[in-house]
């Protein structure tokens, strides 16, 4: 069984949202959701201003609190490490929004606090979510932690890695290149 | 009569509205509501809070008499067990309402998550409205040999779902205004002080009833000098644990609890948390029960009725405050600055307008299905068991 992962160098990230799309199309998400979005951060003064901007979605957490909090089990953790939502058992108490330390859901026109899945059907393929596929400058990658010899296990040992908020204790799966 | 009727047509009003506003929730769902992706607990859930936790403090009075054996409130003990469930419904509407698929509420039994604890509130309070009920038919039947046996569960029960409840916002991690240990043990003290803010405006109204008896009534005038103490000694802790609370907050360096508490000195929540919350729950019922002690009954209900106003508000800014603050997930991040937005719409305002009228229209069905006053086997197995009537009818131990 695979642990999936994913790798972000956000420094790669031009802003373009091309993710985003991608994802929402992909998805056929409905308007007002959206399992991706950037956060952009301006650090410095001019002249010597620049914007940082990072990818964020559902980090798919190792100690999910939203997990922790939902329930019926509606969120659950699948045994390859995908954080991932059963809409019939979800009662829309909304716990998993106001646990999660990412803002990382949002509730669609059925009440529903949707979020990313990974889209777990093209991981099991060896194929990148249309995130990743879709990026100019191949900012994510996904891969299977487990495997020594994938890609990201590659990247990694070649980076400094970190997670977001990790004091929080949620211990994502999530890791952005320092 | 006649004012029962008006009570009945104020109530039915505000059933009638509310089911406007549930219709409109019904249909078009979190749009006609003041929540948002990053405000997802509106003002429904502190409805529900207030609701429940009113309940919990009707129980806390209504098993004086047969669980602490307090026999002065045994003239309420029916009374209050009725308006406990009453208002404890009501909180099932709010939550009901709230809730975007209550329909999968099912998969609380089929699927439980033993780590939730919204799953261990919904079990106790589904236990607690149980035990209630079969209490409230014991309570009737005059068989205080079972009552004696289920007051202090139903009372137990009450206080392991309010303080469960209490958890809900405490154990929320990624939310720093809340996620604080005393929590629970706040919300007990607090739905204590709702329940007795509700109880002392009920016995202004009883006390001028039509429908009330003369010995009820004689009763009930012994009672606003042990109420006025007991609001007093709750007041004083609340106070206490509210000043900590400050302290903490301020001196502390959790992520988010001392912005959120900024928004009540001097941000967005300023106005409704100093004169609703601090004022309506505090002030003024200290106030008006140290001074007009000559007009106890008077000063009791103008105090319960400020307290449950200010205690409604209470839940409302805890609610709002604990998810206002942005989370600060990427410091310096443009999502991270400013305010989240929450309000709270005419649907929202209209479905606790249908609590209230609801609460009031299940009270006044049980007043007049059912026999509330106390009974003569009560009397005679009390002083069996050593207790004596006083002429006015309330008893005091051997």
């Amino acid at each position: 069984m695979a642990r999936y992962g994913l790798l972000i160098d956000a420094s790669k990230c031009t802003g373009c949202h091309a993710c985003s799309v991608a994802c929402s199309m992909y998805n056929e998400l409905e308007e007002e959701v959206t399992y991706n979005r950037l956060e952009f951060i301006e650090r410095g003064k001019y002249p010597h201003a620049v914007m940082e901007i990072v990818p964020l979605q559902c980090m798919h957490c190792d100690n999910p609190p939203c997990a922790t909090v939902c329930p019926t089990n509606a969120t659950f953790k699948r045994e390859d490490g995908i954080v991932s939502i059963d809409e019939n058992k979800c009662i829309g108490c909304k716990a998993c929004m106001t646990a999660c330390p990412y803002d990382a859901r949002n509730l669609n026109e059925g009440r529903i606090p949707e979020k990313c899945r990974w889209c777990p059907e093209m991981l099991e393929n060896g194929k990148q979510p249309a995130c990743s596929s879709t990026c100019m400058n191949e900012v994510r990658l996904f891969g299977d932690l487990d495997d020594p010899g994938s890609e990201i296990n590659k990247k990694m040992a070649q980076h400094e890695v970190k997670q977001i908020i990790p004091e929080k204790g949620t211990q994502p799966r999530i890791y952005y290149i320092k | 009569m006649l004012k029962q009727k008006l009570w009945i047509g104020i109530s039915a009003l505000l059933v009638l509205i509310g089911m406007a506003g549930m219709i409109n929730i019904f249909l078009h769902g979190e749009h006609v509501m003041g929540t948002t992706n990053y405000v997802p607990w509106g003002s429904l859930i502190g409805a529900y809070v207030f609701f429940v936790a009113t309940s919990t403090g009707l129980t806390f009075i209504s098993s004086l008499a047969h669980t602490f054996k307090v026999h002065k409130f045994d003239v309420l003990t029916k009374r209050m067990t009725l308006a406990s469930i009453a208002t404890l419904l009501m909180g099932f509407v709010m939550i009901g309402i709230e809730l975007g698929n209550p329909l999968a509420m099912v998969y609380i039994i089929l699927s439980p998550n033993f780590t939730a604890p919204i799953f261990w509130m919904g079990l106790l309070y589904s236990f607690y409205l149980a035990l209630h009920v079969v209490e409230f038919y014991f309570q009737l039947k005059g068989d205080h040999k079972k009552i004696n046996v289920i007051s202090p569960i139903v009372l137990a029960v009450a206080v392991a779902a309010q303080s469960t409840l209490g958890a809900v916002f405490g154990m929320a991690v990624a939310r720093g205004y809340w996620n604080d240990a005393y929590i629970s043990i706040y919300f007990i003290l607090l739905a204590f002080i709702s329940g007795l803010a509700f109880v002392s405006i009920m016995m202004f109204l009883m006390s001028k009833a039509d429908v009330i008896s003369k010995k009820t009534k004689d009763q009930i005038s012994q009672l606003p000098p042990v109420m006025s103490k007991m609001i007093l000694g709750l007041l004083a802790a609340a106070v206490f644990f509210n000043v900590w609370k400050w302290i903490y907050t301020l001196s502390g360096n959790v992520p988010g609890q001392a912005d959120a508490a900024m928004l009540m000195a001097g941000g967005a929540l300023t106005l409704p948390y100093w004169l609703l919350e601090v004022g309506f729950v505090f002030v003024v019922p200290i106030v008006l029960l140290l001074t007009l002690k000559k007009q106890q009954g008077l000063a009791l209900m103008l105090s319960g009725l400020s307290m449950l106003i200010g205690i409604f508000a209470m839940r409302m800014i805890m609610v709002f405050a604990g998810q206002a603050i942005p989370l600060n997930i990427i410091p310096g991040a443009e999502s991270a600055t400013g305010l989240r937005e929450f309000s709270i719409t005419w649907s929202e305002w209209a479905t606790f307008g249908f609590g209230v009228g609801g609460t009031i229209l299940i009270y006044i069905l049980g007043e007049k299905l059912f026999n509330l006053n106390l009974e003569d086997d009560h009397h005679t197995e009390s002083e069996k068991s050593g207790e004596k009537m006083t002429n006015t009818g309330y008893k005091y131990a051997r």
